[in-house]
C-alpha cells in the first residue's frame, strides 16, 4: 500500500480501516476505539505504536477523559479544547509530518464526523539515563553523559546555558530514517559565515538514514581524507556548553549521544575536561604530557627504526652492544619487525575494543603480556622493540581524539624512517605539519590560536592560563583570530 | 612538482655521499678500539669487536687484523672475509705503535683522517713497552673487552684533566701545523692489564719523549683539557674548576719572553692549603714546560704564539722558543668545600 492511499474520511471505520490495512504487517500498531457516555456518543480512534508511548500518558490524557464524556459528538477542533486534558497537539498536520510524529511515538487521534486528525505528543519510549560517558571520564566535575534521548540532550545542554541567546535549529535528515538533527549555537557571539556554511553544508546531506553522528562528520566536515579531525565528538553535555560559549556550533543528532562540534581546530584534540576542572599547574603539566605522549606514539617506532639502520653511530655503544644482542636469532630485518609488531599490537588493540570487558581483559593478558613474553623468547622480536611498540602504544593512548592520525602517520614515519633515516623522518614530520597547516575546519585554519598574533588567543592552547587571568571573551572566532 | 620531485630524488643521492647506509644494527661487527703498526711493507691494522651475547652482561671480544701497503686498504683488509661489516665509529680509542711514532705521524694520521670509516674524534694513544695490539689481549677488570675498557678509563682520565684529549683530528691540526706539536696519552701494559701511563711527547711528527703520570697530568691541567682537574699532593687531593690558561710572549731583542698563567678554583679548607695548591701546581708546570722545552715538544703551542709576534724572528731561528725564559703564574682561588682538604 502506497503512502497515496492513506487519507481520512469522515467515516471513522473507513479511517480505522485504511489505517489497519496500511500497518497491516505490524504487530505493534495498536488502534482504539473509544466512545463517550453521552447519547448520542462521541467516538474516537486512537492509534499509536506499542512500546513507543507512554501507556499512563493515553489512558488519563485520551481515553479517560473521552469516555467520561457525556457531550455529543463535536469537531476535532473542540474535542481537542474540550475533551482531550494535553499540552502540545498539532491539528491536521500533513500526511508527512503526521506520519513522522506517529512512527516516533505520537498518538494520532480521529473522531467521527471529523476527517482532520490530531497528533498528541504521548512518546514514552525506554533510554537511559543521563550516565557519565565511558570515553570521557573525568578525576572531578560534571558526571552527566548525552544519552540516545533527543529532547533529554537539548534539555541537558539548556540547563547550562540559560540565556535567551541559545538557539536550537530542527531540521529531519535521512529519506528514510527522518532523523532530527538540531543545529545549536549562542546566537550573540556564533560567526555567522560559519553558521551559514554549516546550514549549506547540512542541506546537502543526501543519505537513507543518519543513525549516528558521524554520518553528518564525514560528508559536511572538510578535508574528508585527512586523518585529523576536522569535526569534534563528546558525549557530554558541559563539553558542548564550553564550546557554544566559544562561539561553536553543536549538531545534536537524535538517537546517538554523540553530538558534533564545528569548528574543530588542532589545539581541541590535546585538550580535555580535566584541563578546567582541577588545578591549572596540573592540567598544564598534564596536557604538555600528552604533546609529548603523541610527539613519542608518532615518532620513536621510526626514530628506533632509523638509529639502528642507518645512524648506529648515534646510540650510546653500551646500549648498541644491548640492543644488538637482543636481536641476534631474530629472523627480520629491523623495519619489517618494527612494522609487524605495529600490526600485532593494533590487531590486539581492535580485538581488546571489540570484545566484551571479561573477556577483554583476559586478551589483553595473554595479548600483551603472553605473546610478547612467548614471542621475544621464540626469537620473532626483540625484547627493545617490544618495548618500543608498547611504549609507543600507551602513549598513543592518552591523545584518543587523534587515533587515526597516530596510526596513520605512525605507519607512514616508519617508511620514511626505512627509506632515509632520521633525514626521512623529519622529511615526513615536514610533510605532516604541511599538511596540518593546509587544513581548515568550516573555513577556519586549523592552527588558528597556535599561530595566531592576538595574544588573548594563546589563553588555552599551550597553556591553560587560570581562571582569574582568563580574558573574559574566550571566543576564539568571535574575536580577530581568523 | 617537477622540483619537488627533483628534491626528493637527490635526497638519497645526498645520502649515499655523506657514507650512510641502510644495514641492521645485527649486521654489524662494532669495533671498540684499533691498533696500528707499521709493517716492513707497509701497515698493520688491528680492530678489537665486541661480539654480544645475549646470556652475557658484556659483550666478548676478539681481534682481527689486516695488512696492506696503505691504511686505507689496511681497514679493508681487516674486514675482508667476514659475514659482518666492520663498524668504526664506535672505536673511540686508536693505539700507535711505538714503530708508528718513530717512522713519523704525518702520513698515517692524514690517511686515517681521510678514512670515512673512522671518526675523526677518535682519540689516538700511544703503545708504550709494548706491541699495540698486544695490548687487547689483556684482561680487564670487568670483563669488557680491554680496548672498549681503555676506552672509559682514557674519557675519565681526560675529564679529571689527567692526560691530554688527543682525538684524531687535533693530532692532525698540530702536526700539519706550525709552532705546536701533538703529546699523546701513553698505555702500557701493567699485571696484564692495559693501564694508562703518562704521555708520548711528539716533536714534528716523531716521537721525542715521555712524561710520567704526574707530568703528564700537569700538562693536561695547562692544556686544560676538561673544564674541572685534580691536583695530587702527597696524599691530598685537590679538585680544580674553572681552569684558564693564558701564555703571553714578549720579545726581547728578539728574543721570546713567555709567560705562562695557569688560573683555577679549588676547593680548600683555608688559604694557606690555596697557596700550597699554587705552589705545587707551579713548579710541577715549570718542570714540564722545560721538559718540552729540552725534547723539542712544542705542546705549549709557544712557536705559534712567537710567530705572531715576530714571525721574522721565528723564520730565522725556530727553535729559540726552547731556550727562551719562562715565567710560570699559577692563581689559586679557594672555594670552602667539605670535600676539598685531604679527608
Amino acid at each position: 500500500m502506497n503512502l497515496s492511499d492513506l487519507y481520512f474520511t469522515t467515516n471513522l471505520d473507513d479511517n480505522i480501516a485504511r489505517m489497519q490495512n496500511f500497518f497491516a504487517h505490524d504487530n505493534t500498531f495498536i488502534c482504539r476505539v473509544v466512545q463517550g457516555s453521552g447519547s448520542p456518543a462521541l467516538r474516537a480512534a486512537l492509534f499509536f505504536f506499542d512500546g513507543m508511548v507512554n501507556s499512563a500518558s493515553i489512558n488519563e490524557s485520551l481515553i479517560r477523559p473521552i469516555s467520561l464524556w457525556r457531550g455529543a459528538p463535536m469537531p476535532m477542533e473542540a474535542v481537542i479544547e474540550e475533551v482531550l486534558q494535553i499540552d502540545d497537539c498539532p491539528f491536521d498536520p500533513g500526511m508527512d509530518e503526521l506520519l513522522s510524529a506517529f512512527l516516533y511515538g505520537d498518538t494520532v487521534v480521529l473522531v467521527d464526523g471529523d476527517s482532520r486528525p490530531a497528533v498528541v505528543n504521548t512518546k514514552g519510549f525506554p533510554h537511559r539515563g543521563p550516565d557519565e560517558p565511558d570515553n570521557e571520564k573525568v578525576l572531578r566535575g560534571p558526571r552527566e553523559g548525552f544519552t540516545e534521548a533527543f529532547m533529554t540532550n537539548l534539555a541537558l545542554i539548556r540547563r547550562r546555558l540559560r540565556t535567551p541567546q541559545l538557539r536550537f535549529e530542527f531540521t529531519e535528515l535521512g529519506t528514510v530514517s527522518h532523523t532530527t538533527v538540531s543545529l545549536c549555537y549562542l546566537d550573540d557571539i556564533v560567526d555567522r559565515t560559519v553558521l551559514h556554511e554549516v546550514q549549506r553544508r547540512l542541506k546537502g546531506v543526501r543519505l537513507d538514514a543518519v543513525l549516528d553522528a558521524n554520518y553528518l562528520n564525514e560528508i559536511i566536515r572538510d578535508n574528508r581524507s585527512s586523518p585529523f579531525p576536522t569535526a569534534g565528538f563528546t558525549e557530554r553535555p558541559d563539553i558542548v556548553a564550553a564550546k557554544l560559549l566559544e562561539g561553536r556550533i553543536a549538531l545534536v543528532v537524535d538517537g546517538t549521544p554523540v553530538v558534533l562540534t564545528v569548528p574543530h581546530v588542532l589545539q581541541e584534540t590535546i585538550q580535555t575536561n580535566d584541563d578546567y576542572y582541577i588545578s591549572y599547574l596540573y592540567a598544564n603539566l598534564t596536557r604538555w604530557l600528552r604533546v609529548l605522549g603523541f610527539v613519542l606514539t608518532l615518532t620513536l617506532p621510526a626514530v628506533y627504526v632509523a638509529l639502528l639502520t642507518w645512524h648506529q653511530e648515534m646510540i650510546p655503544t653500551r646500549l648498541l652492544f644491548s640492543i644488538a644482542a637482543s636481536r641476534q636469532g631474530v629472523p627480520f630485518p629491523t623495519f619489517t619487525e618494527a612494522a609487524g609488531t605495529l600490526l600485532v599490537f593494533e590487531i590486539l588493540k581492535e580485538a581488546g575494543a571489540r570484545t566484551p570487558d571479561t573477556i577483554g581483559q583476559a586478551l589483553s593478558i595473554v595479548g600483551g603480556l603472553v605473546l610478547g613474553q612467548a614471542a621475544v623468547e621464540a626469537r620473532f622480536v626483540s625484547a627493545p622493540m617490544v618495548i618500543v611498540i608498547a611504549f609507543s602504544g600507551v602513549t598513543a593512548l592518552i591523545v584518543p581524539k587523534l587515533r587515526t592520525a597516530t596510526l596513520v602517520y605512525r605507519f607512514f614515519l616508519l617508511v620514511c624512517a626505512a627509506v632515509l633515516g632520521l633525514y626521512g623522518v623529519l622529511l615526513g614530520l615536514g610533510l605532516i605539519l604541511a599538511h596540518v597547516c593546509h587544513l581548515t575546519s568550516f573555513g577556519v585554519p586549523y592552527l588558528v590560536n597556535i599561530l595566531s598574533a592576538e595574544k588573548h588567543s594563546h589563553n588555552d592552547v599551550v597553556l591553560r592560563f587560570p581562571w582569574f587571568a582568563m580574558k573574559p571573551d574566550r571566543r576564539f572566532l568571535a574575536g580577530g583570530d581568523r | 612538482m617537477k622540483r619537488v620531485c627533483a628534491a626528493l630524488l637527490c635526497l638519497p643521492l645526498c645520502l649515499s655521499l655523506c657514507s650512510c647506509r641502510w644495514h641492521d644494527a645485527g649486521d654489524l661487527s662494532a669495533v671498540t678500539a684499533g691498533a696500528v703498526s707499521r709493517t716492513e711493507t707497509g701497515y698493520a691494522l688491528t680492530a678489537e669487536l665486541a661480539l654480544p651475547d645475549a646470556d652475557r652482561n658484556v659483550p666478548d671480544s676478539k681481534t682481527v687484523t689486516g695488512t696492506a701497503g696503505s691504511l686505507a686498504q689496511a681497514i679493508d683488509a681487516a674486514g675482508a672475509g667476514r659475514d659482518a661489516q666492520l663498524y668504526w665509529s664506535h672505536a673511540r680509542i686508536l693505539l700507535l705503535d711505538a714503530s708508528m711514532l718513530r717512522g713519523g705521524l704525518r702520513e698515517p694520521v692524514g690517511a686515517l683522517n681521510r678514512s670515512s670509516e673512522i671518526r675523526p674524534s677518535v682519540r689516538l694513544c700511544a703503545a708504550s713497552g709494548t706491541k699495540a695490539d698486544k695490548l687487547f689481549e689483556c684482561e680487564s677488570i670487568h670483563g669488557d673487552p680491554p680496548g672498549f675498557a681503555l676506552g672509559d678509563s682514557l674519557e675519565l682520565a681526560v675529564r679529571e684533566s689527567r692526560v691530554p684529549d688527543m682525538p684524531l683530528f687535533r693530532v692532525l691540526d698540530r702536526i700539519e701545523s706550525e709552532g705546536i706539536d701533538p703529546v699523546l696519552p701513553s698505555v702500557a701494559e701493567e699485571n696484564g692489564q692495559a693501564v694508562l701511563r703518562g704521555a708520548a711527547l711528539i716533536s714534528g711528527d716523531r716521537l721525542c719523549g715521555r712524561l710520567n703520570e704526574e707530568q703528564s697530568a700537569a700538562l693536561s691541567l695547562l692544556l686544560h683539557a676538561g673544564e674541572t682537574g685534580v691536583l695530587y699532593d702527597g696524599g691530598a687531593r685537590r679538585q680544580l674548576t674553572r681552569l684558564r690558561t693564558e701564555i703571553d710572549a714578549e720579545m726581547n731583542n728578539h728574543t721570546p719572553v713567555f709567560t705562562v698563567t695557569l688560573r683555577a678554583d679549588a676547593a680548600c679548607e683555608s688559604d694557606g692549603q690555596a697557596r700550597r695548591t699554587a705552589e705545587v701546581l707551579q713548579q710541577r708546570c715549570l718542570d714540564v714546560i722545560q721538559i718540552l722545552q729540552r725534547t723539542g715538544c712544542d705542546a705549549l703551542g709557544f712557536g705559534r704564539m712567537w710567530m705572531q709576534k715576530d714571525a721574522a724572528g721565528c723564520q730565522a731561528n725556530a727553535d729559540a722558543w726552547r731556550s727562551a725564559p719562562v715565567t710560570m703564574r699559577t692563581e689559586i682561588h679557594c672555594t670552602p668545600s667539605a670535600e676539598g682538604g685531604s679527608r
